[in-house]
């Protein structure tokens, strides 16, 4: 009896009525969460004259139509088609330039001293505060007098760029936090250091390596602004510079527009939906440690 | 140690020419005029000068900090409830409640923008609007704090995915402890989970203050700074500064500005780590 009360004090089991409010709360905190990817979905997959006159949530009448969805993707003014090729060929790339050169970076961090170390660290701490309209008026000119401006190497490489401190930042977290005696065992052996990071680290790190390589896609990819400043073909636009142009020509057609933001984030999410299980695991490189 | 040089090599010269000597330039243009066509020419101090005396810029610099001290509490402290909630949910249910709250962070700004915007916040069937009967993006008193909510609902998820992963690394033992001398569970948060994750969350307060001086994606999708001016922070006018009235030198005296006021909570959590005798 006195340990029941003692468990219900502690809140760990709570009375019926506790529950029942907890419960409410969860629930409409849910629907809430909730509530605009449905909005979404339903003004995506109607005729916009429907979800103008009665409301995206009003389901009578229902007309469940495509058209948006082929309406956006197959514009011959600015395809998003298009788009999600140019957005992959720019996302791929710089998502697996920045992971490895940073690893290598965080390795050298987390596991040998240098005299400058300290600085070289707090250098990398303080470009994570350097915002991105300080450096694109320099950074338009240097690509411009090296013809990338334009170019997908020229975004490439000022998206890999921008990726490394972060990631050297989070992949150091992730590497101190890994048994160092596996890498002393190796060293015995006669390994070199790169044989070390390559053989032994890198294998143990996997889900650190997933945990960056996701976010850095999905950072990549949703980004606008360099976009935006670095490329004016429409042919090498990416979907999130096709987006804002996907409006109707009379009135902003809600439709097109949501059918449109689903097509852009459904990469993004179908790669965190893919690596979940690692990224998650990942997440302690966020961890600080005590 | 040769080896801890060569591996830093390829980082430092990425490093070096898109971040630190374009930053490096933008200080130089910050004492010029310049339009971005002819050459710049130096002019001291005046670029400063004209910013510190146009009360816009004051106006812009208290919005950036009541985004700042927005997103210091609301996310955070949200976050934190549902983090420490995690932890009496089951494990193969705290995995799927952690993956769909991150799902919004994963999303792009401008899908995420638009789906409120279309939901919540239209001017004539937005939920919100029709519930306060207020139209909050357009109205100037309330519409950064719009922006802020938008942005919140992307980024909570994140927080309380940093701080689960914090918690999952105490000592279970802790907890059993404190609920033998009887703590009840905010007496648990307090002198359990709190302390023990405090390195986790004075870093992520700290990059909050950074990243809120550093804001731009969300204004600039939603309203644009507006309406009036009522929603400019600093990275807009930067940005409005240099690319729409083509004053490229007191725009980037505008990003130093910046930069000096995003640098001061990295100097200082430098600070507590080295105080705290981090090996860094």
């Amino acid at each position: 009896m006195k340990k029941l009360y003692r468990f219900r004090r502690t809140g760990l089991i709570g009375s019926p009525f506790k529950i029942l409010i907890l419960n409410i709360i969860a629930w409409i905190i849910g629907i809430l969460w909730i509530t605009p990817f449905i909005g979404i979905f339903m003004t995506s997959i109607r005729p916009f004259r429907e979800v103008v006159l009665y409301g995206w949530w009003s389901l009578s009448p229902f007309t469940f139509t495509l058209k948006n969805y082929i309406d956006a993707l197959f514009n011959p003014m600015f395809s998003l088609g298009r788009g999600l090729l140019n957005s992959f060929i720019i996302a791929i790339p710089s998502t697996l330039i920045p992971i490895t050169i940073a690893a290598l970076t965080a390795y050298g961090f987390a596991r040998f001293s240098l005299p400058i170390k300290k600085y070289l660290f707090a250098t990398i701490l303080f470009l994570m505060a350097v915002p991105q309209q300080m450096t694109i008026i320099p950074i338009f000119f240097l690509l411009k007098d090296l013809h990338l401006l334009n170019t997908y190497l020229g975004l490439i490489l000022v998206h890999s760029s921008w990726g490394i401190p972060w990631i050297t930042f989070f992949l150091r977290n992730y590497f101190s936090l890994l048994p160092a005696e596996l890498e002393e065992a190796a060293r015995v052996d006669g390994a070199s250091d790169f044989q070390v990071f390559r053989i032994v680290v890198l294998p143990l790190a996997i889900p650190g390596l997933i945990s960056a390589a996701v976010l850095q896609f999905a950072w990549v990819w949703n980004d606008f602004f360099f976009a935006l400043m670095l490329i004016f073909d429409p042919n090498k636009m990416v979907v999130t510079q096709m987006l804002p142009r996907l409006k109707g020509q009379y009135q902003v057609d809600w439709g097109l527009l949501s059918s449109g933001s689903i097509i852009a984030m459904l990469a993004p999410l179908l790669i965190y939906g893919f690596f979940n299980k690692y990224y998650m695991r990942g997440f302690r490189g966020w961890a600080m440690k005590r | 140690m040769r080896n801890t040089f060569i591996m830093l090599i390829p980082a430092l010269l990425l490093i070096a020419f898109i971040m630190i000597v374009p930053s490096i330039s933008t200080i130089y243009y910050a004492f010029t005029s310049w339009n971005g066509f002819t050459k710049p020419t130096f002019i001291g101090l005046q670029n400063y000068r004209e910013i510190f005396s146009d009360s816009l810029f004051w106006k812009v610099v208290w919005n950036n900090i009541k985004w700042t001290l927005f997103f210091l509490t609301i996310p955070v402290i949200l976050a934190l409830i549902v983090a420490s909630e995690l932890n009496n949910v089951p494990q193969k249910a705290k995995g799927v409640f952690k993956t769909i709250f991150l799902i919004p962070y994963v999303l792009p700004t401008l899908a995420v923008t638009r789906l409120w915007q279309a939901v919540f916040f239209h001017p004539l069937h937005g939920i919100i609007t029709k519930i306060f009967n207020h139209d909050f993006l357009g109205t100037p008193s309330t519409a950064l704090l719009a922006i802020a909510i938008i942005n919140t609902w992307q980024w909570w998820g994140f927080l309380a995915n940093v701080f689960s992963a914090a918690m999952d690394q105490i000592d279970k033992t802790y907890y059993e402890l404190a609920h033998l001398e009887g703590a009840n569970r905010w007496q648990m948060f307090k002198y359990v989970t709190l302390p023990m994750i405090l390195p986790t969350f004075i870093f992520m307060e700290i990059m909050t203050v950074v990243w809120s001086f550093l804001v731009f994606d969300y204004i600039f999708i939603t309203t644009q700074g507006g309406p009036g001016r009522a929603s400019e922070v600093l990275a807009t006018l930067t940005y409005k500064t240099a690319f729409f009235y083509l004053k490229f030198g007191k725009g980037s005296a505008l990003a130093t500005t910046m930069i000096m006021f995003a640098s001061v909570p990295i100097a200082i959590y430098l600070r507590l780590v080295s105080k705290g005798g981090e090996r860094v």
